[in-house]
C-alpha cells in the first residue's frame, strides 16, 4: 500500500511525525508524514532565489554601470520551477498512498511542534491531509508547476528574474500552508502569507506608482477581510476552546442553528469576501493585474483567490449549521457573478476582462458552496484553475508578443489593449487554439471542463430551490427558495454574459484584421515552446477536466468521481443543507438544454455584434461608458472612503486633536508655573529654611491625604 | 548548562552584577575612553585610551552575557522570584536592596540587555561627539532599565526609575538633533510629574505598612481601603501611563524620539511603563485595577490609542514620528491585554512588550541608518530605493511586517493573544481593537511604498550604500528574533505563564482584591 518511491531516510522522517488520536491512522507512517516538506520545498526555493537576487544585484552596482540584472540566471531557472515540480511529485506520491489506503473517513493529522500554549489555548504546528487538502495541493503544485515553467520564458529578460521566482516560490509555500493547516490559525498563516506574496508580486514592477499602489490596495482590502477572519477565530475559540478543525467542528456541529454558529459563519465569510474578491471587497482584484501576467494566472485566478471557496468548504460543518449564512454566501456569489460579468462586457484591456471574469466565476463557486453543493463548488474551482490559468497564460503570450513588436519599433503603445490586437491567430496559432478551447470551456460548451462544473452548480442550486432545508430557511425575510431560484436565474444570465464577453475577447484578439501597426505586424510571432507547452498542457486539462465529475445524466465514464472523493469531508454537511432532493430526468435534461442553449446564444450574439471592425486604441475615442468605467466604483471608494480617512487622519487628528492635546498640557503646565510664580514672589525671600519647611509641609499634607483617606 | 551555571553560584550574584557592572563601566568609559571627535578635529588635543564606543560596546556585551546566564539559571517550573538577592540597604526606614526576576521580568531583562549592544552597534556612527560621556550615560541608563525590571523593593524601584529618566534627559538634550531642548525638557516635565506622584504614593504605602518595609511582597499584604487604593493606583498608573505614552499622555514621545539620537530613541520606545503596570500597579491595588469603571476607562483609552496611534502614523511625513505613533498604537494593544486580565491577554501583553522592544527598535535603527546616510528622515526624500539598497529593503520589509502583525512574525503572536484573551472578557472591545490590523497595514505599507518603492527620483538616493557588514550583523539578529518568536514563542510564553497567572489571581484572591468592591465580571 506504500509506494516505494521515497528514499528510506525520508520515510524515517515521515514516521517521526506524531499523529493525533489514539487510533493509528491508515496513513500514519506513510509518505503523508512528509507533508511538512511540501511547503518547505518552495520555501527553500524562495530562499535560494532570494539570495541570488540580493547578491547579484549588489555586485552589479559595485561596477556602477548598467542596471544590475539576474535575467535568465541558470540557477534560478532550475531551482524556481524545480522545487514546485518536486512538490508536485511528492503530492502525487501522497495521492497514491491515499488511494492505496482505501477508505479514509477521518483526516490524517501530523503534528510537528507546539506553536502557542497559553492557558486553555493550544495551537500546534500541525498539518492535515484529507481528500479536500489533497485535491488542493495537487491543483496548486500541478498548475503552479506549469505556470513556473511558463514564467521562465515570460520573465527571462527581466532584470528582477531571481526576485520574481523568489516571490513566486514564497507564494506556493504559503498557499500550501493555507490548504494543509489543520487549524484556523495555521490556515491563517498561509492566508495572510499568500496576501503578502500577492502584494509583493503585484508591486513587482514597483517603479510605477500605480503598481505599488495596486499592491498596497490589495493587501489593505484583504486585511479588511482578515479582520473578519480573526474575529471568527476568537468566537470559535471562546465557544469551543479549540481552534483545530476536528475539535472545533465537533462542538460547533452540535450547535447548528444557534446564533453563535451564525455569527462565526458570517465573520468567516467576511474573510472569504476579501480574499476571493466578492462584492463589495472585489475592488482590489482588477488593480492586481498590474503584476506580471503569470502571477495573475497563478495567484489571481487559479489558487489564492479561490482560498475563500476552500475556506467555506473546509468550514462546511459551520456553514451548514447556519442556513442564513449559507444563503447569504449564495446571494453574494450570484450578485457578484452578474455584476462582474457585466463589467467584463466593456473592458478593453485583455487582462481586465479576465480579471472581472475571475471575480464573476468565483461568484459561481460561492453560489455552489453557499447552497451546500460543496463538491460542485470545488469542482468548478478545479476546472476554473485549468481554463482561467490557460486564458491568463495565453493572454500573457499575446502581451509578450505585442511588447516585443513595439519594443522592436520603439513605439509606445499599450500591449494589453485589445484594440491593438486582432488577427493574431495567424501569427500565434497554438496560442489561438488553446485560448479558443478555454473560451468555449468558460462559456459552458460541452464536453469541455467548464460545461460540466457550471452545469452542476446551476443544477445544484435549482434542485435545492425546489425543496431542501436550505429552501425552507430565510434571509432577512426572503424565503430561501426564492433566493435560490433567484441565484439560478442570475447564474443563467451570467452564463449568457460570460459567453458574450469571452467570445468578444477571442474575436478582438485573434480574429479580424490586425491592428497592432503596419511595421509591427512583421515582428509578431508565436511564443517560444517553453511558453506554449504549458498553455497546451492546460488546454488538454481543459478538454478532459470534466471527466473528474461526470453527471449521472451523461455517463461518458465513471460518474461523480470528485463528489465521491470529497464525500468524507463535505457529504455530511451537504446533506444537512440540501436534504435528499433529486431532480427528475426531464427537469435535468431541461436544465442542461438551457445551459447549452444560453452558451450558444451568447456566442452567436457576440459573433454578430463584435465582428464589426474596431480601430486601434490611439484612433478610438476614450470609452467613457459606465461599464467601461466599472460603474465608477473606484472613484466612489476613493471619494467616500480613502480621501475622507486620509483627511481625517492628517488634518483633523494630526493637525487638530494631537496639537490640541499638546497645547492643553503645555497650557496647564504654564498655568502651574505662573501660579507658582505668583505664590512664589510672596514667599520667595531668600530664606532657605522657609523653603525647606514649606517643602516638608507639602509632602506631609500629601502623605496625610493619602494615608487618612 | 543550568547545573554548570548554578555551580558557579550565578543565581546569587548575577542580578547585582547586572546592576553594578554598567555603573563601574560608565566610570571607566567616561575617564578612560578616547573621544573620536577630538581626534578628528586637529584643533583640540587628542585624548588617549581606547575608543570610548568600543569600551561601551564591550561593557554592554558583558551585560548581555550576564543576562544570558540569568536566562540559563532560570527554572521555568518554579513559581516566584528567582536569582533573588536581598541585602540590607537603608535599614532605618526598612528599604532593602531586594532584586529578583520572575517569568514576566526575565524576558524583559534579557531583551533589554541583548538590545543595548545591538542598538549601539546598529547606530555606530550616529553619535560621534563627546563619546565618552555618551557611553557613560548609556551605561547608566542600562542600569536604570535593568533596575526597573528587577527591583522588588519599591524605593529601589523608584531609584532605578529616576536613573532611567535622568540619563535620558541628558542624552536627548545634549546629543539630540533639532529642537532638542524643548523635546527633552518636555519629556522630563511629563515623566517627572508622573513619577513624583508615584513617590508620594510609595511613601504613603510605606507609612500604612508600618514604616518598616518597601518590599513588594510585604506591601501587597497591607490592607487598604478602596479609596486609598483608587488614589494610589491613580498615582502609579499616571506615572506608568505617562512613561509608556498612553494616549492622551503621548505627545512627548514623538517629539523626544524625533529629536533623540537613534540609540536613545530605541530606549525611549521600551514599554517599561507597561511592565510596571503588570508588576506594581495591578498586584498592589487589585481592587482598583479591577474596578469596573477604572478598568473600562483604561480599556477605552487603550482602544483609542490603537486606532488613534495608527491613524496618526498614517499622517506622518517623518519616519521617526511614524515609528513613534506606531509604537503608541502598539501600546494600546499591550494595555488592553494588561487590563482585560485573562491568561491569554496578559501573556499576550508580556510578549508584546518584548516584541515592541525588538520591532520598534529595529525600525528606529533602520530609519537611523537612512538618516546617517542622507541626513534626513523625511519620507519625501526617499522612494524607489529598494533597487539601490536591496538588503536594507528586505530588512525594512520584514520588520514592517512584524509591526503590522503578519502571522509568522513575533508581532502576530502578541496581538493575537491579546485580542483572543480580550475577546473572552470584552468581545465588543476586542472587535474594535481588531480593526487596528487594517489601520496598521495602511500606515505600514504606506511607509514601505514611500521609502522603498515608487520612482527613484532623488539623485542623492542613486548612490546610497547598502547595509554594511556591521549593520547586516545587527539586523540579522533582529530578523532571527522576529522569525524565531513568530514561529516558536513558547520559550517566552512558557516562562511567563505562571507569573501572568499570578497577576490575574492577585485581582481575585489577594488581601486587597475585590471583595469589598463590585466584583470583577469573571468572578464566579
Amino acid at each position: 500500500m506504500m509506494p516505494s518511491i521515497a528514499p528510506s531516510f525520508l520515510l524515517a522522517l515521515a514516521q517521526s511525525a506524531t499523529t493525533s488520536g489514539t487510533d493509528r491512522h491508515p496513513l500514519a507512517g506513510s509518505i503523508a508524514g512528509l507533508m511538512w516538506l511540501l511547503p518547505v520545498l518552495p520555501l527553500l526555493g524562495a530562499v535560494i532565489n532570494g539570495s541570488v537576487a540580493i547578491t547579484s544585484r549588489s555586485r552589479g552596482l559595485r561596477g556602477g554601470v548598467a542596471e544590475p540584472t539576474t535575467a535568465g540566471n541558470l540557477l534560478v531557472s532550475i531551482v524556481g520551477p524545480g522545487v514546485v515540480i518536486a512538490a508536485f511529485a511528492l503530492a502525487l506520491a501522497m495521492f497514491m498512498a491515499m488511494i492505496g489506503a482505501g477508505d479514509l473517513p477521518t483526516p490524517f493529522i501530523a503534528r510537528f511542534a507546539s506553536w502557542m500554549m497559553v492557558g486553555t489555548l493550544v495551537i500546534d504546528w500541525a498539518f492535515q491531509l484529507d481528500q479536500l487538502s489533497m485535491l488542493m495541493v495537487l491543483v496548486i503544485t500541478g498548475v503552479g508547476s506549469l505556470i513556473h515553467v511558463f514564467s521562465i520564458g515570460y520573465m527571462r529578460a527581466d532584470p528582477g528574474y531571481a526576485r520574481y521566482f523568489a516571490y513566486l516560490n514564497l507564494f506556493v509555500a504559503f498557499m500550501l500552508v493555507l490548504v494543509l493547516g489543520s487549524s484556523y490559525p495555521v490556515l491563517f498563516v498561509g492566508w495572510e502569507g499568500v496576501g503578502l506574496a500577492s502584494y509583493l508580486l503585484i508591486g513587482f514592477w514597483f517603479d510605477g506608482k500605480a503598481n505599488a499602489n495596486a499592491g498596497k490596495k490589495a493587501f489593505i482590502v484583504n486585511r479588511v477581510g482578515d479582520f473578519g477572519f480573526l474575529v471568527a477565530m476568537f468566537l470559535i475559540w471562546v465557544t469551543t476552546e479549540r481552534l483545530d478543525f476536528v475539535g472545533a467542528h465537533a462542538t460547533l456541529g452540535g450547535m447548528a442553528g444557534t446564533s453563535v454558529v451564525l455569527a462565526i459563519a458570517l465573520f468567516l465569510f467576511v474573510g472569504c469576501v476579501g480574499k476571493s474578491a466578492q462584492l463589495p471587497l472585489y475592488i482590489w482584484l482588477p488593480d492586481a493585474m498590474a503584476g506580471p501576467t503569470p502571477v495573475s494566472a497563478l495567484i489571481h485566478a487559479a489558487t489564492m483567490v479561490t482560498a475563500g471557496v476552500y475556506l467555506v468548504a473546509r468550514a462546511a460543518p459551520i456553514f451548514s449549521g447556519a442556513p442564513e449564512a449559507s444563503l447569504l454566501v449564495t446571494a453574494i456569489g450570484a450578485l457578484t457573478a452578474i455584476f462582474a460579468a457585466s463589467i467584463a462586457l466593456r473592458q478593453w484591456d485583455i487582462k481586465k476582462v479576465l480579471a472581472y471574469s475571475t471575480v464573476s466565476q468565483l461568484g459561481y463557486m460561492f453560489v455552489a458552496v453557499g447552497s451546500g453543493a460543496y463538491a460542485a463548488g470545488v469542482f468548478h474551482l478545479v476546472t476554473h484553475a485549468f481554463f482561467k490559468a490557460l486564458l491568463f497564460l495565453g493572454a500573457g503570450s499575446v502581451i509578450h508578443a505585442l511588447q516585443h513588436a513595439y519594443h522592436h519599433t520603439h513605439r509606445d503603445a499599450d500591449p494589453q489593449d485589445m484594440r491593438n490586437m486582432g488577427g493574431l491567430a495567424r501569427f500565434m496559432p497554438a496560442t489561438a487554439v488553446a485560448m479558443t478551447i478555454a473560451t468555449l470551456a468558460i462559456a459552458g460548451v460541452p464536453p469541455l471542463a467548464g460545461f460540466f462544473s457550471k452545469d452542476e452548480i446551476l443544477a445544484g442550486v435549482f434542485t435545492r430551490a425546489q425543496g431542501s432545508p436550505l429552501a425552507n430557511a430565510s434571509l432577512l425575510g426572503i424565503p430561501g427558495s426564492t433566493l435560490l431560484y433567484g441565484a439560478y436565474g442570475l447564474g443563467v444570465i451570467t452564463a449568457v454574459l460570460t459567453a458574450i464577453y469571452m467570445t468578444r475577447l477571442l474575436l478582438l484578439t485573434f480574429f479580424g484584421a490586425n491592428r497592432t501597426g503596419d511595421t509591427e505586424t512583421s515582428a509578431l510571432h508565436e511564443a517560444p515552446a517553453i511558453m506554449t507547452a504549458p498553455v497546451l498542457a492546460l488546454g488538454m486539462l481543459t478538454l478532459v477536466g470534466g471527466w473528474l465529475n461526470l453527471p449521472a445524466l451523461l455517463p461518458l465514464g465513471p460518474v461523480g468521481v470528485l463528489e465521491d472523493w470529497l464525500a468524507p469531508v463535505t457529504a455530511p454537511s451537504a446533506l444537512r443543507l440540501t436534504g435528499t432532493g433529486h431532480l427528475d430526468h426531464a427537469t435535468e435534461l431541461m436544465l442542461v438544454a438551457i445551459a447549452v442553449g444560453v452558451a450558444l446564444a451568447g456566442i452567436l450574439f457576440a459573433w454578430f455584434r463584435y465582428r464589426a471592425q474596431v480601430t486601434n486604441k490611439v484612433d478610438s475615442p476614450v470609452d467613457t461608458s459606465v461599464l467601461a468605467r466599472a460603474f465608477h466604483i473606484d472613484r466612489f471608494v476613493d471619494a467616500f472612503v480613502v480621501r475622507p480617512m486620509n483627511a481625517f487622519a492628517s488634518v483633523l487628528l494630526a493637525r487638530g486633536v494631537d496639537v490640541g492635546v499638546e497645547r492643553f498640557f503645555s497650557a496647564s503646565g504654564r498655568l502651574l508655573s505662573r501660579s507658582a510664580e505668583f505664590v512664589g514672589t510672596r514667599i520667595q525671600d531668600g530664606d532657605v529654611g522657609k523653603y525647606a519647611w514649606l517643602l516638608a509641609a507639602g509632602a506631609l499634607a500629601l502623605l496625610a491625604a493619602l494615608t487618612l483617606s | 548548562m543550568r547545573d554548570f551555571l548554578l555551580s558557579l553560584g550565578v543565581a546569587q550574584w548575577v542580578l547585582p552584577a547586572m546592576l553594578l557592572w554598567p555603573v563601574l563601566a560608565a566610570v571607566v568609559v567616561r575617564f578612560g575612553g578616547r573621544d573620536i571627535s577630538r581626534n578628528e578635529s586637529e584643533a583640540e588635543a587628542p585624548s588617549g585610551g581606547p575608543d570610548a564606543r568600543v569600551l561601551t560596546l564591550a561593557a554592554l556585551f558583558v551585560e548581555a552575557l550576564l543576562s544570558l546566564a540569568l536566562w540559563g539559571v532560570y527554572d521555568p517550573a518554579v513559581r516566584g522570584w528567582q536569582a533573588s538577592v536581598d541585602w540590607p540597604w537603608l535599614s532605618d526606614i526598612g528599604a532593602r536592596f531586594s532584586v529578583g526576576v520572575d517569568g514576566i521580568s526575565l524576558p524583559m531583562v534579557v531583551m533589554t540587555a541583548l538590545l543595548m549592544p545591538a542598538a549601539l552597534l546598529g547606530s555606530w556612527n550616529n553619535v560621534r561627539l563627546r563619546t565618552p560621556a555618551f557611553g557613560a550615560f548609556v551605561l547608566l541608563l542600562t542600569t536604570g532599565l535593568v533596575g526597573v525590571f528587577v527591583s522588588l523593593d519599591l524605593l529601589l524601584f523608584y531609584l532605578a526609575w529616576e536613573l532611567m529618566l535622568i540619563p535620558t534627559y541628558f542624552l536627548v538634550g545634549v546629543w539630540g538633533a533639532a529642537e532638542q531642548s524643548r523635546a527633552s525638557l518636555r519629556y522630563v516635565l511629563f515623566t517627572l510629574v508622573g513619577s513624583l506622584l508615584m513617590l508620594v504614593a510609595i511613601a504613603a504605602l510605606w507609612n500604612l505598612g508600618g514604616g518598616t518595609t518597601f518590599h513588594l511582597d510585604d506591601l501587597r499584604r497591607v490592607t487598604l481601603t478602596p479609596r486609598t487604593q483608587f488614589l494610589m493606583f491613580g498615582a502609579f498608573f499616571l506615572a506608568f501611563g505617562v512613561k509608556s505614552a498612553l494616549v492622551p499622555f503621548h505627545t512627548w514621545l514623538p517629539d523626544a524620539q524625533g529629536a533623540a539620537p537613534t540609540l536613545v530613541a530605541v530606549t525611549l520606545g521600551l514599554k517599561v511603563g507597561a511592565y510596571a503596570v503588570l508588576r506594581f500597579a495591578i498586584p498592589l491595588f487589585p481592587a482598583a485595577a479591577a474596578h469596573e469603571t477604572i478598568r473600562t476607562v483604561i480599556l477605552v483609552l487603550s482602544l483609542i490609542a490603537i486606532v488613534y496611534g495608527a491613524l496618526l502614523a498614517l499622517a506622518q511625513r517623518d519616519m521617526k514620528r511614524m515609528v513613534s505613533y506606531s509604537s503608541i498604537s502598539h501600546l494600546g494593544f499591550i494595555m488592553l491585554g494588561c487590563f482585560a486580565l485573562t491568561q491569554q491577554s496578559v501573556q499576550g501583553a508580556v510578549i508584546s512588550i518584548v516584541n515592541s522592544g525588538i520591532t520598534t527598535s529595529a525600525l528606529f535603527l533602520l530609519v537611523g541608518m537612512l538618516e546617517d546616510r542622507r541626513g534626513t528622515t523625511d519620507m519625501a526624500a526617499f522612494g524607489g530605493i529598494a533597487r539601490v539598497v536591496p538588503v536594507f529593503a528586505v530588512m525594512l520589509t520584514l520588520v514592517m511586517l512584524s509591526t503590522i502583525g503578519l502571522p509568522g512574525t513575533n508581532g502576530f503572536i502578541g496581538e493575537f493573544l491579546v485580542l483572543i484573551g480580550t475577546y473572552a472578557e470584552r468581545p465588543v472591545m476586542a472587535v474594535i481593537a481588531t480593526s487596528g490590523v487594517v489601520f496598521a497595514a495602511m500606515y505600514g505599507l504606506r511607509a514601505l511604498q514611500r521609502i522603498l518603492f515608487d520612482t527613484l527620483d532623488e539623485p542623492a538616493n542613486r548612490t546610497l550604500t547598502d547595509l554594511t557588514s556591521r549593520e547586516r550583523l545587527v539586523m540579522s539578529g533582529f530578523a532571527v528574533a522576529i522569525l524565531y518568536l513568530g514561529f516558536a514563542p513558547q520559550a517566552i510564553l512558557q516562562r511567563a505563564a505562571r507569573a501572568s497567572q499570578d497577576v490575574i489571581e492577585a485581582v481575585r484572591f489577594s488581601p486587597n482584591a475585590a471583595v469589598i468592591l463590585p466584583s470583577v465580571s469573571e468572578a464566579p
